[in-house]
């Protein structure tokens, strides 16, 4: 106890001292030139799950990540981000460093970024990362709990609203899936915005993964088959957004096809849908819809068999741009996988408040 | 007849003034907004160039200046006019629309004044500034001075 207790507080002071060099560096006496600001994002939520089989009453309050985010000027071309939280769970307090990259805007609308950044495969990894303040729903799509990348350290060459159609793209290499150096990931990613706040984007993906028992950060994808199967893999992840926001009707669908091969077993896919459509009434009050699908084959050795959908209703009220509260109820049926195999299903509510203190 | 011929320089006047105010309707917001720049590309752009510029879709000028953002910002009305002619929001969906932009990391954020005053002490001291103001009464450096031209058959800034 004393052990995790001492453990405990190295995080806290470890978070603190980042927070104290923060605050140091914003003073306009260090940094005169230099344009620093510092915001930070929170969510806290209450959730009440409802179990079929059981016929059972979970019943929980939560403390969300808690993130502070830094931008700075360094001089005329080159810019700092670096986006870092802290967690709470089971028992744990968990610190995370999401974001800490320099970006070269060398000449228009065309850059260059190096450090760690959220791998750009969606428009949801690209826009939202982890501050539910922006989250259309209560939270991710499930693909991020299996498929998607979501942070990556490498080099980035990005270009932005480019000709008419204010297209994209964003192009990085960086380390493998698993963080493994030798073998680099590789992305393309591209995106057209042909109305405001309409964005369409599609991306290719590809990571070999010498040893698939090697555990990152659990955002890496789940690689839930970690532990039965350590081979290589060739992980290949495709995607599809279209997000249309800025108006009356809301709309974000995120399409993921993921297809491993392995030596093994051959070449195995899964596929996951998210749906959102949501209504703003008077950009304050926004009731919405979502459905949320994800498939894995039995023979797919990163995640293994996988079957599960999620659909709901919800309301969004929005009291001002920098806090909000969404009230969520959504059922979902995890279909027999490798680690489970019955039929799991409940209910769950959520009352989620998300803020940015800007 | 010749309370025409004796007049008609007034008519003449009354009507280009006319004139004049029409045009100005069609190629301005109104004539409350006013674009000024500091060591910006062209004296002259589009509306729909001027929208592209404030909403983040242009990071750098050809002449190698980072382009910055100055607004004139908070909950008055000059604010709602602002926020509904250059963006078509309310207030509210302007700050929802700059925070999310900042957070994403593909736009510095503006720089926000309170008043016309500060707005201009800032755009004097960047380069590579634009600024919009609403009913600005502050006296504006010729060199500041930006016009809006018709967008049919004008070159856009992209």
């Amino acid at each position: 106890m004393i052990k995790t207790i001492l453990t405990n507080y190295k995080k806290i002071m470890k978070f603190n001292y980042l927070f104290l060099l923060t605050l140091i560096y914003s003073s306009t006496g260090l940094l005169a030139q230099g344009n620093f600001n510092v915001k930070g994002f929170g969510s806290m939520e209450h959730n009440l799950e409802y179990h079929q089989d059981v016929e059972e009453f979970d019943l929980a309050w939560q403390l969300g990540e808690q993130s502070l985010f830094v931008t700075g000027d360094m001089g005329n071309k080159f810019s700092f981000l670096g986006e870092f939280s802290l967690g709470y769970r089971g028992g744990d307090i968990h610190a995370n460093l999401h974001r800490a990259r320099i970006k070269c805007n060398y000449v228009g609308n065309h850059s260059l970024m190096i450090g760690q950044m959220h791998t750009p495969v969606n428009y949801w990894n690209d826009v939202y990362y982890h501050a539910r303040i922006f989250f259309p729903t209560t939270d991710r799509p499930l693909a991020f709990s299996y498929f998607i990348p979501v942070h990556s350290i490498g080099i980035r060459a990005q270009g932005q609203n480019l000709g008419k159609l204010n297209f994209g793209y964003d192009i990085q290499t960086g380390n493998s899936l698993t963080g493994d150096g030798n073998n680099p990931a590789v992305l393309g990613a591209f995106h057209i915005k042909p109305v405001d706040g309409m964005r369409i984007g599609a991306s290719y993906y590809y990571s070999y993964i010498p040893q698939n028992n090697t555990m990152q950060h659990m955002h890496q994808g789940s690689g839930m088959m970690g532990s039965m199967y350590a081979g290589s893999l060739d992980y290949q992840l495709i995607n599809f957004s279209f997000a249309r926001f800025e108006t009356k009707l809301e709309i974000l669908n995120e399409f993921s096809m993921v297809s491993s091969r392995s030596d093994t077993l051959g070449v195995a896919e899964g596929y996951g849908n998210y749906l959102y459509i949501g209504y703003n009434i008077k950009e304050k009050y926004t009731p919405y819809i979502l459905l949320d699908m994800l498939k894995n084959e039995n023979n797919e050795l990163r995640n293994g068999l996988v079957n599960q959908l999620k659909y709901g209703v919800g309301y969004k009220h929005q009291f001002n741009p920098l806090i909000n509260l969404k009230c969520q109820i959504e059922r979902y049926t995890f279909n027999p996988n490798w680690a489970n195999n019955s039929t799991s299903n409940y209910y769950e509510f959520i009352l989620q408040l998300s803020y940015a203190i800007y | 007849m010749q309370y025409i011929k004796s007049n008609i320089s007034v008519f003449v006047t009354v009507a280009f003034l006319f004139l004049m105010i029409g045009n100005c309707s069609a190629q301005n917001y109104s004539s409350r907004i006013r674009i000024c720049g500091n060591s910006i590309d062209e004296k002259s752009y589009t509306k729909s160039d001027i929208k592209s510029i404030f909403k983040g879709e242009k990071s750098r000028w050809k002449n190698g200046n980072s382009v910055i953002l100055v607004l004139r910002f908070n909950e008055d009305e000059k604010s709602q006019h602002l926020a509904k002619a250059i963006y078509n929001k309310s207030t509210q969906g302007v700050k929802k629309f700059w925070l999310g932009l900042v957070f994403s990391g593909r736009s510095n954020a503006p720089l926000f004044a309170d008043s016309n005053e500060e707005a201009l002490l800032m755009l004097a001291k960047h380069k590579g500034s634009i600024g919009v103001f609403v009913d600005c009464k502050e006296e504006i450096p010729t060199e500041f001075k930006v016009s809006i031209i018709k967008s049919e058959n004008e070159k856009s800034i992209k």
